[in-house]
């Protein structure tokens, strides 16, 4: 299985390096390589933050965690911000405005919510896999507002990490079980 | 929930709609505000949503070493540093691809 997985990562890195590659070539610029791989910390950052709920959370209920998780968040990124001379000045155009309220009180507030119902009634592994929705979403919404291209880079690298992703982190004895069950039921 | 079995998909769906619009949002934002200020409000709106949430929902805001911990933890790697680096590479890549690496 840890062959299966390691195999599942090289896919997943593979797949992260073709998108890579086409916003190099896209954009000609080298900070796109970078942005890439800010993003792709950023996922791991979030595993982690997954494994340190699960470790040091203990019966505080999931809203009053998420609170105090945006409350520190919001004071280290005003420290950073305020520090690295970020300009603090508010929007002044409607859709940068629209994008503000939609990322804070949708994104940063609802979803989080909506999250905890989930895991309520859904295996919460089960319920992370919303995320599977993204680069659907993602995408989709790119390429029809932002005139983002789709093209065969896209679809392949995009492919690759899925599938990297779902072969890393798929539980192979539940698929054992439910295999064994259908062919016992068979 | 044995009446309204529908919600919970719709719930599935809707927080996908969420969170995969985000990094739409997150690119139009970044064209007019410094990745960093963008994130900070973001956040802030949030957190004050969440707080008041949960004052009106009667849960108790935590006080102990302990229940405070993971939050000064969480609050770095799986907010501030995440949404950060989302923000700031999305400056330089597609939208549709930070929603796939992700």
């Amino acid at each position: 299985m840890t062959l299966l997985r390691t195999l599942g990562l090289v896919t997943g890195f593979g797949g992260a390096a073709l998108l890579a590659s086409r916003e190099f070539a896209l954009r000609g610029n080298p900070l796109a390589l970078l942005g890439v791989a800010a993003v792709t910390v950023a996922a791991i950052s979030y595993a982690g933050g997954a494994s340190v709920s699960k470790a040091m959370v203990h019966g505080t209920p999931r809203n009053v965690v998420a609170a105090g998780n945006l409350t520190f968040g919001a004071i280290y990124i005003w420290i950073f911000a305020l520090l690295s001379g970020a300009n603090p000045a508010l929007p002044s155009q409607a859709d940068s405005i629209i994008a503000l309220l939609w990322l804070g009180l949708l994104g940063s507030f609802l979803a989080f919510v909506l999250l905890y119902f989930l895991i309520a009634h859904l295996d919460a592994t089960v319920a992370t896999m919303v995320t599977y929705l993204f680069p659907v979403v993602g995408v989709t919404l790119g390429v029809v507002f932002l005139d983002e291209v789709l093209d065969a880079r896209l679809v392949f690298g995009t492919a690759l990490v899925v599938v990297g992703i779902v072969v890393v982190s798929l539980r192979y004895d539940q698929v054992v079980r439910v295999v064994t069950g259908w062919r016992g039921r068979g | 929930m044995a009446q309204r079995p529908w919600l919970v998909p719709a719930a599935f769906i809707l927080l996908g709609l969420i969170w995969g619009s985000s990094f739409l949002w997150i690119k139009i934002g970044v064209e007019e505000m410094d990745p960093a200020t963008l994130v900070a409000y973001r956040i802030s709106l949030g957190a004050l949503a969440m707080l008041v949430y949960v004052r009106l929902t009667g849960e108790k805001l935590p006080r102990t070493l302990r229940e405070l911990a993971p939050m000064a933890v969480l609050g770095m790697i799986a907010t501030a540093l995440p949404f950060f680096l989302i923000t700031w590479g999305e400056q330089y890549i597609d939208s549709g691809t930070a929603a796939v690496l992700n």
